[in-house]
C-alpha cells in the first residue's frame, strides 16, 4: 500500500487522502448509526413484544383464573396476526411449578422452554427473540405466557441499513470526489506555479524567475518564502559567477605564472645540470689534482731520496777524477811514486765502492719509485705481495714520513698475496696515512697507525687504524661524502676520504666501513676480493 | 367425658373444616370447570364467586366496611357443603382485604343488616323473594350472581350456569352499566355477555 501511494502523485495522494478520509468518517459515521439504529430497532421490538405480550398476559388473566383453557387457546390464537410470532406456551403456577396450559405454534421452528424466568428479560439470539410475560391477577403472578418470534424483520433491516449506507456512501464518496476535482486545481495551482517555476529554473539555469502568487494562504507564503529563497539564490549564483570569473582569469594568470615558473626551474635545471658537469668535472680534476698531487709527492720524494745517493756518488766519483788528473799530472811529470799510486789506488777503491753503493742504493729507490708510480699511473692489475707492497708504499713516503714522529706498524703475513690493481691499493693508503698525518694528531704528538691485514676466504680484509683525535658520529656520517672537511682552512679539498670511498668500491670492487669515537681514533675496515671475480 | 366427646368432635369438626378449607383453597387456586357431582359444582361455584371479585372494581361508598373487609353473600338457604366453600373462602383475601361470608334468608334480613355485600350469591329458588325494584336497589353498589340465565332478565348481573358440563359466566351488559360497578374487559372477554 505504502509503494503503491509512494508512486502518486500528490495530486492523486491528496485525492486518494480526501476520499480516504471521507469513507472512513461515513463508514464511522454509518456503523455508529447503524448500532444505534439497530439498538433502538430492537428496543422497539422488545418494547412491542413486551407490550404485545403484557397485553396478551393481562388478557390471559381470566382464562387462568378460571383455568379456561379453550379461551387461553383462543387468547394465544390472536397472535396469529403477529407473523413473526413462532409460538407461545401459557403455563400456570400451581403448587410452585409450572404446568402447561395452552400453546400456540406458528411453524416448525418453536420448542417450548423451562426456564421461563430467564426470559422475562427480553432476549435475543441472532434472529430470535424470546420473552416471557408475568400473568398477574389481583397482584398475584397466577402463571406466566412465553413467546418466541422469530425476527426476520430484523434481517430486512439490516439489509436496508446496508443498502441505505452503501448508498449513502457512494453518493457523499461520489459527491467528495466531485468536489475534490472541482477544488483540486484551485488548491494545487500554486504548488503547481511552484514546481513548474522550480523546472523551469532546473532546466533553464535562470534563477530570475520568480514564483507567481495566486492565493493568499500558506501555499502563498511558500511562495514568498521561495522567492526571496530564489532572491539570495540569483545573488549568491552572480557572486560565484563572479567568483569563478576572477578564478578563471586568476588561473590563466597562474598558469602563465606557472609556464613562466617551469620555464625558469627548467633553466635553473639546466644551470644545475651544468653546474652538476661542471662540479663533477671539478672532482675528476680535483680527483686528478690529487692524484698529480700524490705523483708530485712521490716524485719530489723519489728527487728527496736520490737526491743523496746520486750526490755522494757525484762527490766520489768527482774526487775520483781530481785523483785520477792528480795522478795523470804525477805520471806526466814523472813524479809517481809507488806511494802516490798506491794512495790513489786506495782512494780510488774506495771512491769506485762508495759510488757502487750510493748509486747501486739510487738505483733502488728508483726501482721502488718506478713501480710505485707506474701502478698509480698505469692502473694495471696484477698478483702482489702485500706486505712487500705495503712496506714499498711506506718507503716511498718516506720523505714525508720522517718529518713526523708517528709510528707505522704493519701487521700482514708475509703470505698473503692478491691479484689486484695496485695502484688503487697505493692510493688508497697514501691518501689515509696523509689524512692522518694532516688531520688525526695534533702537535708534537706521537701517533701510531696500525694496518693490518689478514686473508679469510677469498677476501682481504685490511683494517687501517691511527690512535688520534678521533671524530664524532655526525662527523663520520659524512666522511666519505665528497667536498666534506673539517679542515678546509687549511686547505682540505673535502675529497680525499670520498676518493678513497670511490677507489676501494670502484678500484678494488670491495667496501669499507668506518668507525670512531671522539678520543679514540679512527678504524678503516677495507675488504675486497684476493682474486677479481 | 362429656368434655373429652366436646373436644373429639371439635377436633374432628376442625379437621373437617381444614379440609373443605384445603378444597375450596385448592379450587379458587385452580377452579375446575368441569365436573362429576354437584358437590363439585358448589366447590366451583364458590371458586368462580371467588375469582370474580378479582376481576370487579366496586364503588368507594360500598368499601366502607368494618375492618375493611371484603363482604361475600347468599342470599337464600345455601346447601351445607355451599354454605362450607363459601365459607372456607373467609380464609382468603381478595383485593387486599380479608373476606367475610354472610348469609341472609330473606328480604327483610336482608334490609336490616349492616352488612354492605359487595358480591351476594342469590341461590336459584330464593330470587323469586326479590322484586324487580329490590334487585335495581341492590344491584347498584352489589354484584348480584345467580345461577341461570333468567336471574339476567330479572335484573341480575351475573350467572353461573353450566353449558356443557363446564361453568360458564353470563353477563349482563345492560345490568351492568346500571350498577356502579366495573367489570375488567377481559373478565368479559372470558364471559358470555348478553
Amino acid at each position: 500500500m505504502m509503494k503503491l501511494t509512494r508512486n502518486l502523485s500528490f495530486k492523486n495522494k491528496l485525492l486518494l487522502l480526501i476520499l480516504s478520509i471521507t469513507f472512513i468518517s461515513l463508514l464511522t459515521s454509518a456503523i455508529t448509526f447503524s448500532v444505534l439504529l439497530e439498538s433502538t430497532f430492537k428496543q422497539n421490538l422488545n418494547d412491542n413484544a413486551r407490550s404485545n405480550l403484557s397485553l396478551l398476559a393481562y388478557n390471559l388473566g381470566p382464562a387462568i383464573s378460571f383455568n379456561d383453557k379453550d379461551a387461553a387457546v383462543e387468547i394465544l390464537n390472536s397472535l396469529k396476526t403477529s407473523p413473526y410470532v413462532s409460538g407461545a406456551n401459557v403455563y400456570r403456577v400451581e403448587n410452585g411449578t409450572l404446568s402447561a396450559v395452552a400453546s400456540y405454534k406458528n411453524g416448525t421452528n418453536f420448542s417450548s422452554i423451562s426456564a421461563l424466568e430467564v426470559y422475562l428479560t427480553p432476549t435475543f439470539d441472532g434472529l430470535s427473540h424470546y420473552i416471557t410475560a408475568p400473568i398477574t391477577v389481583d397482584n398475584d403472578t397466577i402463571g406466566y405466557v412465553f413467546q418466541h418470534s422469530v425476527l426476520h424483520q430484523l434481517n430486512a433491516f439490516h439489509q436496508k441499513v446496508a443498502i441505505t449506507v452503501g448508498i449513502t456512501l457512494s453518493f457523499c464518496l461520489l459527491i467528495s470526489f466531485i468536489i475534490s476535482l472541482k477544488f483540486q486545481r484551485r488548491l494545487l495551482q500554486p504548488l503547481f506555479n511552484l514546481l513548474s517555476t522550480t523546472q523551469a529554473i532546473r532546466t533553464q539555469q535562470d534563477y530570475t524567475l520568480r514564483v507567481r502568487e495566486t492565493s493568499h494562504d500558506e501555499f502563498s507564503q511558500l511562495t514568498q518564502s521561495f522567492n526571496h529563497m530564489l532572491n539570495e539564490i540569483e545573488v549568491h549564483y552572480r557572486r560565484q559567477l563572479a567568483t569563478e570569473d576572477k578564478v578563471r582569469l586568476l588561473n590563466l594568470g597562474l598558469e602563465d605564472k606557472i609556464a613562466e615558473r617551469t620555464e625558469q626551474l627548467e633553466q635553473s635545471n639546466i644551470e644545475l645540470k651544468n653546474t652538476l658537469s661542471e662540479l663533477e668535472q671539478y672532482q675528476a680534476k680535483l680527483v686528478e689534482q690529487e692524484k698529480m698531487a700524490s705523483l708530485g709527492n712521490l716524485v719530489a720524494g723519489i728527487a728527496h731520496e736520490v737526491n743523496t745517493p746520486v750526490g755522494i756518488g757525484v762527490t766520489a766519483i768527482s774526487h775520483l777524477g781530481e785523483e785520477v788528473r792528480a795522478l795523470q799530472e804525477h805520471y806526466e811529470n814523472n813524479t809517481l811514486s809507488q806511494k802516490v799510486l798506491q794512495q790513489f789506488l786506495a782512494q780510488a777503491i774506495d771512491g769506485t765502492n762508495i759510488s757502487l753503493s750510493n748509486l747501486s742504493r739510487a738505483a733502488d729507490l728508483i726501482s721502488s719509485f718506478k713501480r710505485i708510480a707506474v701502478d698509480q699511473a698505469s692502473g694495471a692489475v696484477r698478483e702482489l705481495n702485500i706486505k712487500n707492497y705495503l712496506e714499498e708504499i711506506l718507503l716511498s713516503l718516506r720523505p714525508k714520513l720522517k718529518k713526523v714522529p708517528h709510528t707505522i706498524c704493519i701487521d700482514c703475513a708475509q703470505s698473503i698475496t692478491a691479484h689486484c690493481n695496485a695502484g688503487t691499493l697505493s692510493q688508497i693508503i697514501t691518501n689515509l696515512l696523509m689524512n692522518s698525518i694532516k688531520h688525526a694528531f695534533k702537535d708534537n704528538a706521537r701517533g701510531k697507525i696500525t694496518i693490518s691485514v689478514t686473508q679469510n676466504q677469498g677476501d682481504i680484509e685490511l683494517i687501517y687504524q691511527d690512535n688520534g683525535c678521533g671524530m664524532p658520529a655526525e662527523e663520520l656520517t659524512q666522511l666519505f661524502e665528497p667536498f666534506y672537511t673539517t679542515a678546509r682552512n687549511k686547505g682540505g679539498s673535502g675529497l680525499g676520504a670520498h676518493l678513497v670511498y670511490n677507489l676501494v668500491t670502484q678500484g678494488l670492487h670491495g667496501h669499507i666501513v668506518a668507525s670512531s669515537k671522539v678520543g679514540e681514533g679512527l678504524s678503516l675496515t677495507i675488504t675486497f676480493p684476493a682474486q677479481p671475480k | 367425658m362429656a368434655i373429652i366427646k366436646t373436644k373429639s368432635t371439635h377436633i374432628i369438626n376442625t379437621i373437617m373444616h381444614s379440609i373443605v378449607v384445603g378444597v375450596v383453597f385448592g379450587l379458587c387456586l385452580f377452579p375446575s370447570k368441569s365436573f362429576a357431582n354437584n358437590s363439585s359444582q358448589e366447590q366451583l361455584t364458590a371458586a368462580f364467586v371467588y375469582q370474580i371479585t378479582k376481576f370487579a372494581q366496586w364503588p368507594k361508598a360500598s368499601q366502607s366496611l368494618p375492618n375493611n373487609s371484603f363482604s361475600i353473600c347468599i342470599f337464600g338457604e345455601p346447601s351445607p357443603t355451599l354454605r362450607q366453600y363459601f365459607r372456607a373462602l373467609e380464609q382468603k383475601t381478595t383485593q387486599g382485604k380479608p373476606i367475610t361470608y354472610s348469609e341472609f334468608m330473606n328480604k327483610q334480613q336482608l334490609k336490616n343488616s349492616n352488612a354492605s355485600c359487595q358480591i351476594l350469591y342469590i341461590i336459584n329458588h330464593h330470587q323469586e323473594h326479590l322484586n324487580e325494584q329490590d334487585i335495581i336497589n341492590l344491584s347498584k353498589n352489589t354484584l348480584l350472581i345467580g345461577q341461570s340465565k333468567a336471574f339476567l332478565a330479572q335484573g341480575g348481573m351475573l350467572s353461573l350456569v353450566i353449558i356443557n358440563r363446564k361453568m360458564k359466566i353470563l353477563i349482563s351488559q345492560n345490568n351492568i352499566e346500571r350498577s356502579n360497578i366495573k367489570l375488567q374487559p377481559r373478565l368479559k372477554a372470558l364471559a358470555k355477555v348478553i
